[in-house]
């Protein structure tokens, strides 16, 4: 059973070091095949359907590529609810990291009370925060996300180091000294900073050029997407990089920032402060198509459509997890970077999950022949 | 991208545990994530957990559009 495709990891040790990786993507490129010769909007309903996990910002991503694509621009108040569902969506997708993934991998019980509590209250934001709140106040973080969020990486490592949570636990198990698992991959600029020469450069190639989709790279590299490409600057996390470098922990402390973070996101959308370029933004190109790029929990979703005739001739989907588990990437530099020692496996495990693919993967960890 | 099939609940076991129909594939998903749900409903599911009820209409049209593309084919096959 692979229809939705699946990432197999090969890791060859040499001893206790890490010698060759190779990742494999079944992941099929279906957008075109489903998606081509329907009509704009049931394009965009189609799109929340089938690939439903973040059907939300698929169906975001859809809307706002015809749009541009027929020259249209939304509504203000329509851009505001947009960035909500999304935001909504991709907060959810971070608990879940928290709440059920890290600590299963850790043989930690997860927390499937507090993940089905949050998925319940998100058809009304107001309901959401509340839940998200008492959440990162009990379980995640143990205080108010804004004492929280005032520690620099001192106070930070103090909080892990105090255990005081699940959550603060599983960071003290990543321990001291140089994170696990570090990335050289550049990071692929969020949203609010793409150049708009560069994005019509992304969807010219993904339209010209099917193995694009497939394998993306920028500026002729493979890069990183996700909460650590847009919350790089923030200071706790410039903190931890700077001192321990760019991997698994990075990546879950971005994630865990973003989420503290959120309620102050959704007032900004809410308020309509900076809305349409931070989370979601589209492009009117030449020659009737659209591009659409959308912020989500693994990265940013990019959906090109070329309309003819009020249907969808071409489209493409550039999703996030191409880029993280790219042949050469992120993944593939944090593996092959991991210090030699025991527990090879654990950690890579971790770095994989760090990355977080949106379909099931396997990692087989074997001496090198 | 994240392709997710809808899956038909053919069976409510103990403790939250669901079979449900994939393709023609059986397997056991968790409940833990989703209220509500019945023998004969869709769901989507992702990890070994249900996630969301659908609308049966909406499933079967999915469902209809992915044989239309070949893919449950594929899936039975695999």
């Amino acid at each position: 059973m692979n229809l939705e495709g699946r990432i197999d990891i090969q890791l060859k040790t040499r001893g206790v070091a890490p010698a060759t990786v190779a990742i494999q993507s079944s992941r099929p490129q279906l957008a075109q095949k489903l998606l081509g010769g329907r009509a704009p909007e049931e394009a965009a309903h189609l799109a929340g359907l089938i690939f439903s996990l973040c059907g939300k910002a698929q169906r975001v991503a859809a809307k706002a590529a015809c749009e541009a694509a027929s020259g249209v621009m939304p509504a203000a108040a329509v851009s505001r609810a947009r960035e909500t569902a999304v935001l909504l969506e991709l907060a959810q997708e971070h608990a879940w990291r928290f709440l059920l993934d890290w600590p299963q991998q850790q043989g930690m019980p997860p927390d499937q009370a507090g993940q089905s509590r949050l998925r319940q209250s998100a058809a009304d934001p107001t309901h959401f925060l509340e839940t998200l709140d008492e959440l990162l106040r009990t379980t995640l973080l143990g205080e108010a996300a804004d004492v929280w969020l005032a520690r620099g990486l001192a106070g930070f490592d103090a909080w892990r180091h105090a255990g005081a949570t699940a959550t603060a636990r599983l960071f003290a198990g990543l321990g001291e000294g140089a994170d696990i698992g570090i990335s050289q991959a550049g990071p692929l600029p969020p949203l609010a900073i793409l150049e708009d020469a560069e994005a019509h450069e992304l969807a010219r190639r993904a339209l010209d050029e099917p193995a694009f989709c497939g394998q993306p790279l920028w500026r002729g590299a493979p890069a990183e997407t996700g909460a650590l490409a847009r919350m790089r600057e923030q200071p706790l996390l410039a903190a931890w990089i700077a001192q321990r470098g760019c991997g698994a922990g990075a990546r879950l402390l971005a994630r865990l920032l973003e989420l503290t973070e959120l309620p102050a996101r959704l007032a900004e959308c809410s308020a309509g402060i900076l809305a349409g370029s931070i989370w979601v933004r589209a492009w009117p190109l030449s020659n009737n198509t659209g591009l659409a790029g959308v912020e989500t929990a693994r990265g940013l979703l990019f959906h090109v459509a070329r309309l003819r005739e009020g249907k969808v001739e071409q489209y493409r989907i550039v999703a996030p997890t191409e880029w993280n588990f790219h042949p050469a990437g992120p993944l593939c530099q944090a593996l092959a970077g991991l210090a030699p020692g025991d527990g090879l496996d654990a950690r890579a495990r971790l770095v994989a999950q760090s990355l977080d693919p949106c379909v099931a993967f396997g990692i087989e960890v074997s001496e090198a022949r | 991208m994240c392709l997710a099939i809808p899956a038909r609940v053919v069976e409510l076991q103990e403790n939250d545990v669901a079979i449900v129909d994939l393709g023609g594939v059986r397997k056991d998903v968790s409940l833990a994530l989703v209220e509500g749900v019945a023998v004969g409903d869709y769901v989507i599911v992702h990890v070994g957990y249900a996630l969301t009820l659908l609308d049966p209409e909406e499933a079967e049209k999915t469902l209809a559009l992915m044989a239309e593309a070949g893919l449950m084919e594929q899936a039975v096959g695999a």
